[in-house]
C-alpha cells in the first residue's frame, strides 16, 4: 500500500495534535515533580513507617532562621508574626522568647516533685559513692551526707547569675529540681551556654518539606520579606525544602541546556548523515506518534506520573531513532535477517525494560513502562511508515569510512583490553547516594552549616526508640543514657531503674531525711519556716501514675523539643541526641538511627538492589528471545557480545574509581539493550565493515549521551557516561569480532 | 540571664530587706530638664569620668534566708566600652555588659557564653554610666544631698505586673549612694522580692585606659 506523502504527513500531524491534545487533558494536574511521589511507601515495616513519618514530618519539616546586627531584634519580631499569619508554618517562634518553654515549665511545676526527685536521688548517691567508695545508702552516715550535699547545692546556686529568678520559687524547691529541670530544657533547645547573640527562629511547616507546598510559597514568602531587610541585618536560615527546591530549580534548568544540547548535536548527526534537512524530518515523522501513545499509556497505567520519570524516558527514548536508521538502511530489502535483527534488538529491550515494572521505585517502575512500550510502538511506527513507502523518499545514509578493518593485533590487543576491563568487576564497590540527584550548591551548604552551628545541631545522632506503650519506650530508651552526651525526655524524670531506687529509699528513708534537712537549714542561715510548703509537699509524697506523668511532660514540649517524644495511637517514641555512638555495641532493641541521608541512602540502595534483581531477570528473558529471534549461534553470540561489552565499560568504571550506583545500574542495563541492537545487526548484516545504520546509530547514540555525560547532575551524568562508555567498547567490538569477511 | 524569665511565674510578696525607701518621697523628686540643680552638676562631674575601677562586695538578698549571700570581686566601667564584674569568690566568673550583648567567661575552663542582654541587666550599665536621661523613661528620679553626700532614688513609673511573662525580676526601684564624684553604693531590687547591694571600695577614677586593664576586664 503507498500513500501520497502530503497525506502521510497531513494525517500524522493530525493524529499527533490528536494525542497531544488527549495527552494534556489526561496529564494535567497528574505530572508531580514532588519528591514524595519517588519514595517507596509500601514498606510498612514498623521502624521504617516511624523513621519515614519523622523525616517527612518531624525532622525535615523544621526550618532554622538567625537574625544579626543592629535592628535584628525588630526585624526577627515582625518576621515571626507575618510567618505565623501565612499559613504555611504550624509553628513559628523566637527561641528568646520563651512562651514556648512556658507550657512544660508550667506542667514541670505542677508535678516537680514525682518528676525530678529520683534524678536528684540518682545524683546525689553517684557523689555520695563516688567521694566515699561505694557505702551503702541505707544507713545514717548517708542521711547526714545528704542534707549537708542539699546545703552545700543550696548554697551554690544562690552564688550563680540564675539565682535572683528563683527567690520566690525555692521554698517550694530547696532541692532545686525545677532549676536543674529548667537547664535542661534549655539545654536541650541549645538556648542555654551560647557562644552567639544572634536571634534564632524556629518554624516547623504545615505542608511536607519535599511538596511542592511546602517549598515556593515559603520560599516566596521569605525572599519577599527579606528583601525587607536592612542593611544592618545579616540573615541566614536553611531547611530541608530550601535544599530541595533549590535542587529541584537547577535541575530545570541543567535539563533545559542538556536537551538543547542533544537537539541540536542530533540535528546535526541526523543532517551529516543524510546531507540534507528532508530526509532528517522524513526519518524524524513516524516517532511522535508512539512517543506520545507511550506517555498516554504511562499515565494510564499509573495515575501520577513524576516529570523526573518522564524527563529520563524522554532521554532513553530517542534510542528509538536507532530504529529509523535500520529501516532506513534496509528500507529496499528490509527482510530476512534485518527484519529478525531488529524485532530481536527491539523485542529484548522492550522486555527488559518492561522488567522495570516490578521495581519498588515508583518512577522506575514508570521508567519501564514509558520505554518498554514506546521501543515497541517506535518499531511497529517505522515499520508502518515503511510499509506505507515513507522511506523511499528518503537520501541514503553517508557511510563513514573511518571504520577500516581491524588488525590482527588491534583485535589482540581489544582482546587484552576487555580481559584487563572485566577483571574489573572483582574491584566493583557500590556507594548509594542520594545526593547523586541533587545539584551541589556549595554556598547553601556553608550556609545550612552556619545557621545548624548557630542552634549546636551539627555533629549530633538522633535515635527514635519506639514502643507498644510509654513503659516499653521507657525502658528502652533509658538504655540509651549510658551514651555520650546522651539528651532526651528521660534527662528531665530520670529512668525507670532510679525511680524505683528513689522510691523504694523514700519509703524508708524520706521522713527521716525530711527531719535532718530541715535542721541543716536552720544551722545554716535560712529560714526553716520559708520552706514549708517543700516539707508539707516531701511529707505527704504524691504517688503519680508515672506513665500518665511522661505523657504529660511529652505533651507539654513545644518548639524545638516537641520533636523530643510522641505518645499517641499513631505511635510511641522517643528520640534521644547522642554525641557518638559506642563502637561495636548494637543499639537497643527497637531503636533506630534517624539519620536522614542515612535513610534515604538506605532506601536507595534498597531500590538498586531490587533494581540488579529485576534487570537480571528481565536480560534471561532478553537472551531466551535473542535466541529465539537470532538463531542459537548468532543470537547467543550477539548476546555474549553485548553482555560482554557491557560488563567491560562497568569494569573500565571500576578501575577509574567510580562507584557502582543505582543509575550505573540502570545505565548498564539501557546499555546491553543498545549494544545487542548494534550487535545482532552486526552478526547479520555486518560482512567487511560496520552496517551503515549501526554506525548512524552509533553515532547519534554517543552524541545524546556523551551531552548528559557533561551534566552536573551526578545521576545524569553517571547515566551518560556509562553508557557512552559501553557503547563505544561494543561498536569497537562489533567491528573487531563481529564484522564477518564473506 | 533572660533565659530564666518565663519559667518563674510564682510571685509571693516579699519585704523590702536594704532599700532605704524613704528617697521615694515625692519632696526628693527631680526632674532633669531642671537645668544648674545638683543634680545637673553631678551629672556634669560623672560625664567626664573615662574608665572607674574598683573593688566590690555584692549581697544578694533572699526571700528565704536570714542572711544575705555575699559575693567579692573587682569592677571596671569604660565609657564606650562597658561594664565588667569580675567575681572572685563561689563560681568565679567576668561578666561583660556591652552594648546589647552579656559576654560570660567562666573562670573554670574560660569558656565565653554570649546571651542578649534584657532591659533589665541593661539598666546596670545605665547606671554605671550615670546615663539618667536613658534611665528616665522607664524611671522617676528621686536626688537628695547634704553636704558632698548624696542619694539617687530611680522608681520604675510603670507598675510591674508581677508572674506576667518575664516580670517577676524586673527592676522596681534602684538606690545610688556616693560621695562627691564616687559611687559607693548600687542597690537594685526586682519584682520577685530579690535585692542585690553592690558596695564599692577603693574605687579609683581615671583619664586613660592601660592595656593591662582593658585585656583583664574586657578580653577579646
Amino acid at each position: 500500500m503507498k500513500c501520497n506523502r502530503l497525506q502521510i504527513l497531513a494525517i500524522t500531524l493530525l493524529v499527533t495534535a490528536l494525542l497531544a491534545a488527549i495527552l494534556v487533558r489526561v496529564g494535567q494536574g497528574h505530572i508531580t515533580d514532588d519528591m514524595l511521589a519517588l519514595i517507596d511507601w509500601s514498606d510498612a515495616s514498623e521502624d521504617a513507617t516511624l523513621a519515614r513519618s519523622m523525616l517527612l514530618s518531624g525532622e525535615a519539616a523544621q526550618m532554622f532562621f538567625v537574625f544579626s546586627g543592629d535592628a535584628a531584634d525588630t526585624f526577627a519580631d515582625s518576621f515571626v508574626s507575618d510567618l505565623n499569619s501565612s499559613g504555611h508554618f504550624l509553628s513559628v517562634l523566637r527561641l528568646d522568647d520563651y512562651d514556648w518553654v512556658a507550657p512544660v515549665g508550667t506542667y514541670y511545676a505542677d508535678h516537680y516533685l514525682p518528676l525530678g526527685a529520683p534524678l536528684w536521688f540518682a545524683s546525689a548517691c553517684e557523689r555520695y559513692q563516688f567521694k566515699n567508695g561505694c557505702p551503702a545508702i541505707t544507713d545514717a552516715a548517708f542521711l547526714d551526707w545528704l542534707s549537708d550535699d542539699a546545703i552545700r547545692q543550696l548554697d551554690e546556686f544562690l552564688q550563680s547569675d540564675q539565682a535572683e529568678f528563683f527567690n520566690d520559687w525555692i521554698p517550694r524547691d530547696p532541692l532545686l529540681f525545677f532549676p536543674k529541670a529548667t537547664e535542661s530544657f534549655l539545654n536541650g533547645a541549645n538556648q542555654s551556654d551560647r557562644g552567639h547573640s544572634s536571634i534564632l527562629v524556629w518554624a516547623r511547616l504545615k505542608n511536607a518539606p519535599l511538596s511542592r507546598e511546602g517549598q515556593d510559597p515559603v520560599m516566596t514568602l521569605i525572599d519577599a520579606l527579606s528583601e525587607q531587610l536592612p542593611e544592618s541585618v545579616e540573615f541566614h536560615y536553611t531547611g530541608v525544602n530550601r535544599f530541595s527546591m533549590a535542587n529541584r530549580v537547577a535541575i530545570q534548568k541543567e535539563v533545559q541546556w542538556v536537551n538543547i544540547a542533544m537537539f541540536v548535536l542530533l540535528g546535526g548527526v541526523l543532517w551529516f548523515s543524510f546531507g540534507n534537512v528532508r530526509s532528517a524530518f522524513f526519518l524524524l515523522l513516524p516517532l511522535p506518534v508512539p512517543l506520545l501513545l507511550a506517555a498516554l499509556l504511562t499515565f494510564l497505567c499509573f495515575g501520577n506520573v513524576h516529570v523526573i520519570s518522564l524527563v529520563i524516558g524522554g532521554i532513553i527514548l530517542g534510542v528509538a531513532l536507532d530504529y529509523g536508521f535500520h529501516v532506513s538502511a534496509h528500507r529496499f530489502d528490509l527482510s530476512g535477517s534485518a527484519l529478525r535483527s531488529l524485532w530481536g534488538g527491539c523485542l529484548t529491550s522492550m522486555l527488559a525494560f518492561l522488567c522495570l515494572v516490578f521495581s519498588p521505585l515508583r518512577s522506575i517502575a514508570q521508567i519501564g513502562v514509558f520505554i518498554g512500550s514506546g521501543l515497541l510502538l517506535a518499531l511497529i511506527s517505522f515499520l508502518l511508515y515503511h510499509r506505507i513507502g515513507w522511506f523511499t523518499h528518503i537520501s541514503d545514509l553517508r557511510r563513514i569510512d573511518l571504520w577500516k578493518p581491524a588488525g590482527k593485533w588491534f583485535r589482540c590487543a581489544l582482546g587484552c583490553f576487555l580481559v584487563f576491563a572485566l577483571l574489573g568487576l572483582m574491584r566493583i564497590h557500590f556507594d548509594d547516594d542520594v545526593r547523586l540527584l541533587q545539584m551541589p550548591t556549595k554556598a547553601l551548604y556553608e550556609e545550612d552549616a552556619l545557621v545548624r552551628s548557630a542552634f549546636s545541631q551539627s555533629g549530633r545522632i538522633a535515635l527514635l526508640t519506639y514502643g507498644r506503650d510509654v513503659d516499653e519506650v521507657v525502658s528502652r530508651a533509658s538504655q540509651l543514657s549510658a551514651y555520650s552526651g546522651a539528651f532526651n525526655l528521660l534527662t528531665f524524670t530520670g529512668t525507670p531503674a532510679q525511680r524505683d531506687v528513689f522510691t523504694a529509699w523514700n519509703a524508708e528513708y524520706g521522713q527521716q531525711f525530711s527531719r535532718a534537712f530541715r535542721d541543716k537549714l536552720m544551722l545554716s542561715e535560712y529560714d526553716a519556716d520559708a520552706f514549708a510548703p517543700f516539707f508539707d509537699k516531701w511529707d505527704q509524697f504524691p504517688e503519680e501514675d508515672v506513665p500518665a506523668l511522661i505523657e504529660g511532660l511529652s505533651r507539654s514540649l513545644q518548639g524545638p523539643l516537641s520533636n523530643l517524644a510522641h505518645f499517641s495511637d499513631d505511635g510511641n517514641w522517643i528520640l534521644t541526641s547522642v554525641s557518638s555512638l559506642r563502637e561495636g555495641v548494637a543499639l537497643p532493641e527497637g531503636t533506630i538511627p534517624l539519620d536522614q541521608l542515612g535513610h534515604l541512602n538506605q532506601s536507595f540502595e534498597h531500590y538498586r538492589i531490587e533494581l540488579m534483581s529485576t534487570a537480571f531477570k528481565g536480560l534471561l528473558l532478553a537472551a531466551l528471545v535473542t535466541v529465539l529471534i537470532g538463531g542459537l549461534r548468532k543470537g547467543l553470540k550477539a548476546y555474549l557480545s553485548a553482555f560482554i561489552c557491557t560488563a567491560a565499560g562497568v569494569g573500565v568504571c571500576s578501575w577509574l574509581g567510580i562507584p557502582f550506583n543505582l543509575f550505573h545500574v540502570a545505565a548498564a542495563l539501557l546499555s546491553v539493550c543498545l549494544c545487542l541492537d548494534y550487535a545482532l545487526f552486526t552478526v547479520h548484516l555486518g560482512k567487511c565493515c560496520l552496517p551503515v545504520s549501526v554506525q548512524i546509530s552509533g553515532a547519534t547514540t554517543l552524541t545524546a549521551f556523551a551531552v548528559l555525560a557533561f551534566s552536573s547532575i551526578p545521576a545524569v551524568h553517571s547515566i551518560g557516561f556509562s553508557v557512552c562508555l559501553c557503547v563505544g567498547i561494543a561498536l569497537v567490538f562489533c567491528h573487531c569480532f563481529l564484522v564477518t569477511n564473506e | 540571664m533572660i533565659k530564666w524569665l518565663p519559667l518563674l511565674f510564682l510571685c509571693l510578696s516579699s519585704p523590702l530587706y536594704s532599700i532605704d525607701t524613704a528617697i521615694f518621697d515625692d519632696s526628693f523628686r527631680v526632674e532633669l530638664v531642671e537645668k544648674s540643680s545638683p543634680l545637673q552638676e553631678l551629672l556634669a562631674l560623672f560625664s567626664t569620668r573615662r574608665c572607674v575601677e574598683s573593688g566590690f562586695t555584692e549581697e544578694r538578698y533572699f526571700a528565704f534566708r536570714k542572711e544575705p549571700v555575699r559575693l567579692r570581686g573587682t569592677l571596671c566601667y569604660i565609657t564606650g566600652v562597658g561594664l565588667s564584674l569580675l567575681y572572685e569568690e563561689g563560681d568565679s566568673r567576668l561578666l561583660i555588659f556591652k552594648g546589647t550583648e552579656l559576654i560570660r567567661y567562666a573562670a573554670a575552663d574560660n569558656e565565653r557564653s554570649v546571651y542578649p542582654v534584657d532591659a533589665d541587666h541593661a539598666y546596670l550599665e545605665s547606671v554605671m554610666a550615670f546615663n539618667l536621661p536613658a534611665l528616665e523613661n522607664d524611671f522617676n528620679v528621686y536626688f537628695q544631698t547634704e553636704d558632698d553626700q548624696w542619694l539617687l532614688g530611680l522608681q520604675r513609673r510603670e507598675k510591674v505586673v508581677r508572674g506576667a511573662k518575664g516580670k517577676n525580676i524586673a527592676v522596681t526601684s534602684i538606690v545610688l549612694q556616693g560621695k562627691g564624684s564616687l559611687l559607693h553604693t548600687i542597690a537594685i531590687r526586682n519584682a520577685n522580692g530579690f535585692e542585690r547591694v553592690i558596695r564599692m571600695e577603693g574605687v579609683s577614677v581615671m583619664d586613660s585606659v592601660s592595656n593591662t586593664l582593658k585585656q583583664r576586664y574586657f578580653p577579646e
